[in-house]
C-alpha cells in the first residue's frame, strides 16, 4: 500500500497548467451585511448558471468567460481561482468590475470549474492576482467600450463623451445615463474589441481602495460551504485508516468488529487502506477505531527525524550535489582567507505540518454519467484528472464543483483523496464524503521539509564580504514533482542581493519516505532564514549597524553575475533582484520601527528583508524582549511591502498579517518530529501553533503600486523569523540558528 | 438506537443517535446544521464552539446525550443582541479569511462579552483560545472591542461605521 509520490511537474509549472459558489442571501444587516450576492439550493451547491462566452443570447450580454449581463441588469463575474482565505474571490471581481464600471452590489459569482474554457484554476505561488490582472482588465475593459459603443449610438454623442459607472453608462454633458440593463441586447450584437483602453489610475473606483470580504456575510452566519459542508441527498461519510509509516502494508484488521458499529454500512480496501463507509462521521470514525488495523511497517519503520537532521549535517560539510549559483571562486577564496576573517554558521529549520483548520476531504457521487466531485481545492484540473484516471474515465466525465477551502497553504494542491472518495462511491453506489480525522491530517500531510545549511563567509579588511558560500541540503519538494526544477530549493538563497565577488549557492536532495509538499512560501523560509541571520552574523563581526550593513551591499554590483549567467534548467526568467526596490523597503522599515531609537536593556530591534521571485519585495523590523529567565515575547513587528499594484488594501494588510502569524508558528513552535517511521504530533496539543496570546503588535505599510500586481500572501512570511533572531541578538548577544526558537538557546 | 429531544437555537429538535454522538456530528450530519465546523474533535482548537445556556462550550466533546437539559445556541441563531453586534463587528473589521475557524470563535467571543461586557486585552486573551491558521487574531481582538462598544450602544448605530484601511 503505498501513495503516490510521483506528480508530473514543479509548482511553477503546476500552477500555470493546471464550482459550486457558496453563501446564500443574506438580508437584514445593513450597511456591511450588504455584499455580493449567489443563488444556492438547499444544499449550499451554486444554481448559478456559469458564464457561457459561446453562447450570446439577445437578453444576455456575454462577450467573455468571466462576465455576463443579463437583461436585468445583474452582472455575473466568473472566479477562475480558488478562495482559501486569501481574499481572490473579492479581489479578482473588483479588478473586472472596476474597468467595467459595475455597481458592487448587483455583482453575483460564479466558481469556475475546469473545463475547455478554464483549463488552469491552479491557485497558489501568490500568483492569482497577478496572474489574473490583466485578464480580467481586458474583459471588463472590451465589455465597457461594448457597453459604451451601444450607449453611443442611442444617445447620438461621441463615445469618447461617456463614461460607465455603477451599471450605468453617463453622459455628464448632458446629464443623461443608461443602465447596462437596457444596453444588453444592442452590445451583444457588436464586435468584441481585443485592444480596448484601460482606465488611467486615477480614474479607479475600486481598485486600491478598501473592500470588505464579499463571503463575510456569508461566513458570519453560518452558511459559507467548506468541502465538509457538502450535502448531497442520499449521501454516506467515510473514514480511512491509513498506514502510519509511508508504504506500510495492513498486516490485519477486524471487518466484523467494524460492521458492528451501528450506523456503519461498509468496510472498503482500497490502494491507500481501509475505508468505513457510515450513515454519518461519527460511526464511521468509530467503526474505523473498531477495524483495530495493525500495521506491517516496511522498510521506513526505523525513520527518525533526529537521526534525519544529523544526516542533513553530515550532508553540509561536503560541496553539493546540485550549484545553484556561482560567482569568481568562492570556495577558492574561502580556503585562502585566514580564519581570523572567516565566519561560519550552521542554520535548521524543521519538518513542520499545514494544519489547515479544515481537515482534508472530498465528497464524490459517481453514477452511470461519470463522477461528480465537491471539494476545496487548490487544483480543481489535477483533482479532475487524477479522478478521472483512477476511474478510467475522460476528464470531462468528471466535475469537480470548488467549495471554499478551510485553508489551503499549499496543502490543497495535491487532492490525493479525491480518488479514494470516488472509488468508494464507485463501490458503494452512493455519493460518499471522505473525512480525514485531525491526527490523519497531521500524520499523511505533505510536509514542508526539513532544512539544513550551512553557510560560509570571508571579510576583507573592512568587514565586507569577498566570499559568500550557502550549502543547503533537503528532502526536496520538487523530487515528489518530477524533480525536474530541483533548484528551487534554493530560492531565497541563490537570488542572494548581497554584493560579493565570490558566490556559491550549493543544494544536495536527502530524500526521506514521507511526502514532501508546497508550504506557504517554502523554500524561503529556511533559506531567507539562514540568509538573513547570516548577513546579521557578517554586520556584527564587522562591527557595522545591520541595516547600514545591508544598505551598502545592496548595490548593482551584486548583481553582475546575473545579467549573464544561462538560464538554469526550471527558470524561466533571470534572477535579477531590484536592489532599489529592496532598499526602499528597507529604509522605510527601519524610519517607521524607528531602528535608530534606543531600547531598553533586555529589548532588541531585528531586521530582514527579501524579494519574493523577484516580484514582490518585503522589509521587516521585530522588536522583541527577553527576560532573564529566558522568556521571548514578540512585541511588534513592522512590515513594509513593495507588491506592486494593491488591488484591496484591506485584503493585503490581511494577508501581511496572515503571514506573520503563520510565520510565529514556524519561529516559536511549528515541529513536526518522526519517530520508528511515523509522525510523533498528531494533535493541536502536540503540534502547537500560534494563538491569540503570542500576538505581537502589527504595523504594516505598503508601497503604492509602481508596478502590476505581484503576490502577497507568502512574501510577509519569510523575514518574520530572522528578524525575530536577529532582534534577540541584539537584545541578548545570543545567536539562534535553530527553529523553532528554544528557550535553552535564550539561556 | 435512542431518541433525543434537544433545543436548538429556540427550536426543539428530535433526533435518534448513539448516545456517544458528540454534539458537533449531530448539528452536522443529523440536523444538517453544518455552520458549526469540526477541527480537530479533541476540544483543543475551538472551531465546534457553541454556546450552552449561554456559555462556549466545545460540541466536539459533549456526547449528545449529555446535551438535552441546555438551551444551544449555534452560529446560525438569530435574535441574539450580542451575537448580532459580533456578527456586525466581525464584518467591520473585515475580520475573516479563510473563515473557517470563524464561527467558532464568534460563539466564543459573544459568550465572552455576556460575562464580561468590556474585555480588556489580557481577558480576550486568555478567553480566545481557538486557533486560526490563517492568522485573523489581530482582527478577531479589535472585533471584540468593536462588538462591546456596539452591543451596548442604541440599536440605530449598529452596522452605521465602516473602517478604513
Amino acid at each position: 500500500m503505498s501513495m503516490p509520490r510521483q506528480h508530473s511537474t514543479n509548482r511553477r509549472d503546476f500552477l500555470k497548467v493546471g464550482g459550486a459558489a457558496v453563501g446564500a442571501l443574506i438580508i437584514g444587516i445593513p450597511s456591511a451585511m450588504a455584499a455580493p450576492l449567489r443563488r444556492l439550493d438547499e444544499n449550499g451547491v451554486s444554481t448559478d448558471t456559469p458564464v457561457d462566452a459561446t453562447h450570446n443570447a439577445d437578453d444576455t450580454f456575454t462577450p467573455n468567460e468571466f462576465l455576463r449581463i443579463e437583461a436585468t441588469g445583474a452582472v455575473t463575474i466568473t472566479v477562475a481561482r480558488s478562495e482559501m482565505g486569501q481574499g481572490v474571490r473579492t479581489a479578482l471581481p473588483m479588478i473586472l468590475a472596476d474597468e467595467l464600471g459595475a455597481d458592487w452590489n448587483r455583482i453575483t459569482l460564479v466558481q469556475a470549474s475546469p473545463s475547455a474554457t478554464f483549463k488552469s484554476l491552479s491557485t497558489g505561488g501568490s500568483m492569482s492576482v497577478s496572474d489574473m490582472y490583466q485578464p480580467l482588465r481586458l474583459a471588463g475593459a472590451a465589455a465597457r467600450e461594448m457597453l459604451v459603443a451601444a450607449a453611443a449610438t442611442q444617445l447620438a454623442v461621441p463615445a469618447s463623451e461617456l463614461r460607465t459607472k455603477d451599471g450605468m453608462v453617463v453622459h455628464s454633458a448632458s446629464n443623461r445615463s443608461l443602465t447596462f440593463a437596457s444596453l444588453v441586447g444592442a452590445a451583444s450584437k457588436l464586435p468584441v474589441p481585443q485592444t480596448p483602453l484601460f482606465k488611467e489610475p486615477d480614474e479607479y473606483t475600486f481598485i486600491g481602495k478598501a473592500q470588505r470580504r464579499i463571503d463575510g456575510p456569508d461566513i458570519v452566519t453560518g452558511k459559507a460551504r467548506y468541502g465538509l459542508d457538502v450535502r448531497v441527498p442520499g449521501m454516506t461519510f467515510a473514514a480511512i485508516a491509513m498506514p502510519p509509516v509511508q508504504d506500510g502494508k495492513v498486516a490485519s484488521f477486524n471487518r466484523a468488529a467494524a460492521l458492528a458499529v451501528v450506523g456503519v454500512r461498509a468496510v472498503v480496501e482500497l490502494p491507500r487502506g481501509i475505508a468505513i463507509v457510515a450513515d454519518n462521521t461519527w460511526a464511521a470514525f468509530k467503526g474505523r477505531t473498531a477495524l483495530a488495523v495493525t500495521w506491517s511497517d516496511g522498510e521506513h519503520a526505523a525513520f527518525d527525524s533526529t537521526q534525519f537532521r544529523a544526516k542533513l549535517r553530515a550532508t553540509t560539510a561536503k560541496s553539493g550535489t546540485i550549484i545553484a549559483r556561482t560567482a569568481g571562486d568562492a570556495d577558492q577564496t574561502l580556503a585562502s582567507t585566514i580564519a581570523t576573517r572567516r565566519i561560519s554558521a550552521t542554520y535548521e529549520s524543521p519538518f513542520q505540518a499545514h494544519a489547515t483548520m479544515e481537515p482534508q476531504n472530498c465528497t464524490a457521487h459517481v453514477s452511470a454519467n461519470g463522477c461528480e466531485l465537491w471539494l476545496g481545492t487548490q487544483e480543481p484540473g489535477d483533482a479532475q484528472q487524477t479522478v478521472a484516471r483512477t476511474l478510467g474515465l475522460k476528464p470531462e466525465q468528471v466535475k469537480v464543483n470548488v467549495t471554499l477551502l478551510g485553508g489551503g497553504f499549499g496543502r490543497r494542491i495535491v487532492n490525493e483523496y479525491a480518488s479514494d472518495a470516488a472509488l468508494l462511491s464507485k463501490q458503494t453506489g452512493k455519493p460518499v464524503q471522505l473525512v480525514w480525522s485531525r491526527p490523519d491530517d497531521f500524520a499523511h500531510d505533505m510536509y514542508q521539509p526539513m532544512f539544513v545549511a550551512k553557510l560560509d563567509a570571508a571579510l576583507d579588511k573592512y568587514g565586507k564580504p569577498v566570499a559568500w558560500r550557502h550549502r543547503i541540503a533537503s528532502p526536496a519538494v520538487t523530487a515528489g514533482f518530477g524533480g525536474v526544477a530541483m533548484e528551487a530549493e534554493t530560492l531565497g538563497a541563490r537570488d542572494f542581493p548581497y554584493a560579493s565577488p565570490n558566490i556559491r549557492i550549493e543544494y544536495t536532495h536527502v530524500p526521506a519516505p514521507m511526502a514532501m509538499g508546497w508550504w506557504r512560501a517554502i523554500q524561503f523560509v529556511p533559506n531567507i532564514f539562514a540568509r538573513e541571520c547570516f548577513i546579521d552574523e557578517l554586520a556584527a563581526a564587522s562591527k557595522t549597524d545591520p541595516l547600514e550593513y545591508r544598505l551598502q551591499l545592496l548595490n548593482e554590483q551584486s548583481q553582475a553575475d546575473f545579467a549573464t549567467a544561462p538560464l538554469k534548467p526550471g527558470q524561466t526568467t533571470r534572477e535579477h533582484v531590484s536592489v532599489d526596490r529592496l532598499r526602499e523597503v528597507l529604509l522605510l522599515a527601519a524610519k517607521k520601527a524607528a531602528w535608530n531609537v534606543p531600547l531598553a536593556k533586555g529589548h532588541g530591534r531585528g531586521i530582514a528583508c527579501l524579494s519574493y521571485d523577484n516580484r514582490s519585495y518585503v522589509a521587516q523590523v521585530a522588536d522583541v524582549e527577553v527576560t532573564k529567565s529566558g522568556q521571548l515575547r514578540v512585541n511588534k513587528i513592522t512590515t513594509v511591502l513593495d507588491a506592486g499594484l494593491v488591488i484591496n488594501p484591506l485584503g493585503i494588510v490581511a494577508q501581511v498579517e496572515g503571514g506573520i502569524v503563520w510565520a510565529l508558528t514556524a519561529a516559536l513552535y511549528g515541529d513536526m518530529r518522526f519517530e520508528k517511521g511515523r509522525a510523533a504530533r498528531t494533535s493541536f496539543a502536540q503540534y502547537r501553533v500560534a494563538a491569540m496570546r503570542d500576538m505581537p503588535v502589527m504595523e504594516t505599510h505598503l508601497i503604492p503600486g509602481k508596478f502590476a500586481p505581484s503576490g502577497a500572501g507568502e512574501p510577509p512570511v519569510p523575514a518574520v523569523a530572522p528578524a525575530i533572531a536577529n532582534a534577540i541578538f541584539a537584545a541578548t548577544g545570543k545567536r539562534v540558528r535553530s527553529l523553532p526558537i528554544s528557550a535553552a538557546s535564550l539561556l | 438506537m435512542p431518541r433525543y429531544s434537544l433545543s436548538v437555537n429556540g427550536k426543539p429538535q428530535r433526533v435518534t443517535a448513539d448516545a456517544d454522538t458528540p454534539l458537533l456530528w449531530v448539528l452536522r450530519d443529523h440536523l444538517g446544521m453544518t455552520g458549526t465546523k469540526y477541527g480537530c474533535g479533541a476540544g483543543q482548537c475551538g472551531a465546534c464552539t457553541v454556546q450552552l445556556n449561554g456559555t462556549a462550550t466545545r460540541s466536539c466533546q459533549l456526547p449528545v446525550s449529555a446535551a438535552t437539559t441546555f438551551k444551544i445556541a449555534t452560529i446560525e441563531s438569530t435574535g441574539d443582541a450580542i451575537l448580532d453586534a459580533c456578527r456586525t463587528a466581525w464584518l467591520e473589521e473585515d475580520v475573516a479569511q479563510c473563515g473557517y475557524c470563524q464561527a467558532g470563535v464568534i460563539m466564543t467571543s459573544a459568550a465572552l462579552l455576556r460575562t464580561t461586557p468590556s474585555p480588556t486585552d489580557a481577558q480576550i486573551d486568555t478567553a480566545i483560545t481557538n486557533i486560526c491558521r490563517c492568522g485573523t487574531y489581530p482582527r478577531i481582538k479589535r472585533a471584540i472591542k468593536r462588538a462591546a462598544v456596539l452591543a451596548k450602544a442604541p440599536k440605530a448605530s449598529v452596522g452605521s461605521e465602516g473602517r478604513e484601511s
